[in-house]
């Protein structure tokens, strides 16, 4: 077969902006298949060997990650690997091993996997349904192993050359988590969606990423030139000289206008008639911070605490403490809002005892949850209001349906008061309370709440699926989804003028507050906090810049009156269209999976 | 030889973490460590696979034995760890 060496273009989904010029670095975690034949005796002892090689380097391997995720995501996440160290140093796996390699002549890896083998079955049987997920592990460390012995340098992550493009079947967040930024210029996926996770922070990072290449990580070999570009979700390989010409041209406008938007991250979002705008960020890992801080964020408006609940175990009230006050200290002198355990729905923790839904979005999620399982909710409410003797932070509770919830949720805050004064522990007494406004009835109740709240925050992209009966997973109803539907508008309308009417601040979090397309729009409803992805804020502060609070009152104006989502659309298009045309992420908000 | 028995109780039984936590504060000492639990399922103290094997949830009655040069340390310290709820480690 000849090897093809010619210019091509590999088609996929512009997941983040951008153009990216590097060589192909394939980050390739197949495991190579595992021959049956026996040694001969005369190499037992160095294939005996070559396993416990491959063991420590496996080893080795897992505490450079280890250490990396523990500085970049904090010491709770960084625990989950303690475990794959104790399995990749266990002894009885070790023996064994070594047993089959001295008695039967198996070669290391056929060793190895049948040991393994046997621990997969046993582990199977194991009716303890936490335990039996840890089978992931072992599978993992299988994988480890087995990959250096095929004589695999498996190359780290975080060890890669300069100017390279990460071309990857399958990247996991966690993995995005270890790219070292300076080096790696964008990312190719042959898995993956515009809104899947790792899409999202790949755009809060600003990384040129093109996925669902489908079999680009085949196609493309290491040290290959790729050029990346993130804005038509196209990836060129081996470019002709016009290609590279067409693409450095780009680039330096780029390069140009991202230095320009960085010089101006000082200057306030305010508009041409003199309406200040608070920019605030969402959080969903800590590594988003300093992306918040360098853009010029002006505090934190949703900080998402379920990250810490992903490990082996509940977090304890003082590891919370750490991770809350680090944040707390970073944004000072600006003001955290720090959002309650909001899982359900299509994220749920191995460590609650959750019986399938049929409806998981319209079941045990958010506050709910945490209404069930006072313990634990208590735990974080005590460390968010200790946090708050370091910093401003602001607790919110997602989910609210009812006021009975509100009201449910404020009594448990007390409690927990009274628990941390009882132990003569510091906190914020004064801490400022919020709710989430993402289930129809409370925007609809919003006076009734408006007594109760000491802020508002419009969650878009729940409400639009609430408000809508559409579930935003769902593939074959992507198209009814749709956060510009007037009546949607009509809900945020109606929030916004109940804030005004009773002094209560409103701030909106949805996606839709990082969609520059929607920005005169919010303006113009009255809502003048907005919090969004970090990545997001120098355009959106952009846009803010060029319009006047009257034209955008004009203009939401008219799209309140609009019938369909489509013709609010429409009407932005025309009026912001040539204004949203020089912004790299300006068009972000037409990022659809399909 | 000596040997206890102990009730495990953190919520959560000894998952992941713990397992990892009883390897870890076992493989000191030079003894035998053998755990085992109310099935008579016995396991190497030494090796997380086994200690994870045991699927001791909440309430579960867990016998350590030790045997050799340091077989009291060793029962103490393990029993102390399991009784303590992990909680002095993390």
């Amino acid at each position: 077969m000849t090897q093809i060496t010619t210019y091509r273009q590999i088609k996929g989904i512009a997941a983040s902006p951008g153009i990216a010029i590097g060589r192909a670095f394939i980050y390739n975690k197949e495991v190579p298949p595992i021959g049956q034949r026996r040694i001969a005796s005369h190499q037992v002892e160095s294939e005996v060997e070559r396993f416990l090689n491959s063991l420590n380097q496996a080893g080795e391997e897992i505490r450079r990650t280890q250490r990396l995720v523990e500085h970049e995501q904090g010491a709770d996440l960084a625990q989950i690997f303690e475990a794959q160290l104790a399995m990749l140093e266990d002894p009885e796996v070790k023996e064994q091993t070594l047993t089959l390699i001295r008695q039967k002549n198996y070669s290391a890896e056929r060793a190895f996997s049948v040991t393994l083998e046997q621990m997969k079955k046993i582990f199977e049987s194991i009716e303890n349904e936490y335990l039996r997920a840890r089978l992931t592990d072992v599978m993992d460390i299988e994988n480890q192993v087995l990959i250096r012995l095929a004589g695999g340098e498996v190359q780290a992550l975080q060890a890669l050359r300069a100017n390279t493009i990460v071309v990857v079947h399958e990247l996991l967040p966690s993995e995005i988590a270890l790219l070292e930024r300076r080096q790696v210029k964008g990312i190719v996926s042959d898995i993956g969606g515009a809104t899947s996770h790792t899409s999202i922070i790949a755009r809060s990072m600003r990384l040129p990423t093109v996925v669902g290449t489908e079999n680009g990580s085949r196609t493309i070999r290491s040290g290959e030139q790729v050029i990346i570009d993130g804005n038509q979700g196209v990836v060129h390989l081996r470019p002709d000289r016009e290609v590279i010409r067409r693409y450095s041209n780009q680039l330096r406008r780029q390069v140009r206008r991202e230095r320009s938007l960085s010089e101006r991250r000082d200057l306030p979002a305010v508009t041409m008639d003199g309406k200040e705008i608070e920019l605030l960020a969402n959080i969903d890992l800590p590594l988003e911070v300093q992306t918040a801080v360098n853009n010029g964020a002006r505090g934190v408006g949703m900080y998402r605490t379920e990250f810490l609940y992903l490990g082996y175990r509940l977090p304890t009230e003082e590891e919370q403490l750490a991770s809350y006050r680090q944040l707390v200290e970073a944004m000072a002198p600006y003001p955290s809002v720090l959002r309650t355990l909001d899982l359900g729905g299509d994220k749920m923790s191995n460590l609650l005892d959750a019986p399938p839904e049929a409806n998981p979005f319209l079941g045990w999620r958010g506050i709910r949850i945490c209404l069930d399982t006072p313990e634990m909710f208590k735990t974080q409410l005590r460390a968010l209001l200790r946090a708050g003797h370091s910093g401003e932070v602001q607790i919110l509770f997602p989910m609210i349906s009812s006021l009975d919830e509100l009201r449910r949720a404020r009594a448990l805050l007390e409690e927990s008061k009274d628990e941390l004064r009882a132990a003569g522990q510091d906190f914020a007494p004064d801490c400022k309370v919020g709710i989430m406004v993402e289930v129809p009835s409370v925007a609809i109740l919003a006076e009734q709440f408006a007594a109760e709240v000491d802020f508002f925050s419009l969650g878009t992209n729940d409400l639009t699926q609430y408000t809508l009966a559409v579930d935003r997973g769902a593939a074959k109803v992507a198209d009814l989804y749709d956060s510009f539907h007037p009546a949607v508008l009509k809900l945020i309308k109606t929030v916004a003028d109940t804030g005004k009417k009773f002094d209560v601040p409103v701030s909106i979090c949805g996606e839709m507050a990082g969609a520059p397309l929607a920005t005169a729009l919010l303006v113009g409803l009255g809502l003048d906090i907005l919090s969004l992805s970090p990545g997001a804020i120098p355009e959106v502060k952009e846009v803010i810049r060029s319009i006047s609070l009257v034209e955008a009152q004009r203009l939401s104006a008219h799209c309140l009156e609009a019938e369909t989502g489509r013709e609010v659309r429409a009407l932005l298009e025309d009026t912001m269209g040539d204004r949203l045309a020089d912004l790299p992420f300006g068009r972000i908000w037409q990022l659809r999976d399909r | 030889m000596v040997s206890k028995t102990v009730t495990v109780n953190n919520p959560l039984g000894i998952h992941a973490r713990p397992a990892a936590l009883i390897v870890q504060r076992a493989a000191k000492y030079s003894s035998e460590i053998l755990l085992s639990n109310a099935e008579a399922q016995r396991v190497n103290g030494k090796s997380i696979m086994g200690v994870m094997m045991l699927a001791a949830e909440q309430g579960a009655q867990i016998t350590v034995e030790t045997e050799g040069a340091d077989e009291d340390e060793a029962l103490i310290a393990l029993v102390e760890l399991i009784e303590s709820n992990f909680e002095d480690q993390s």
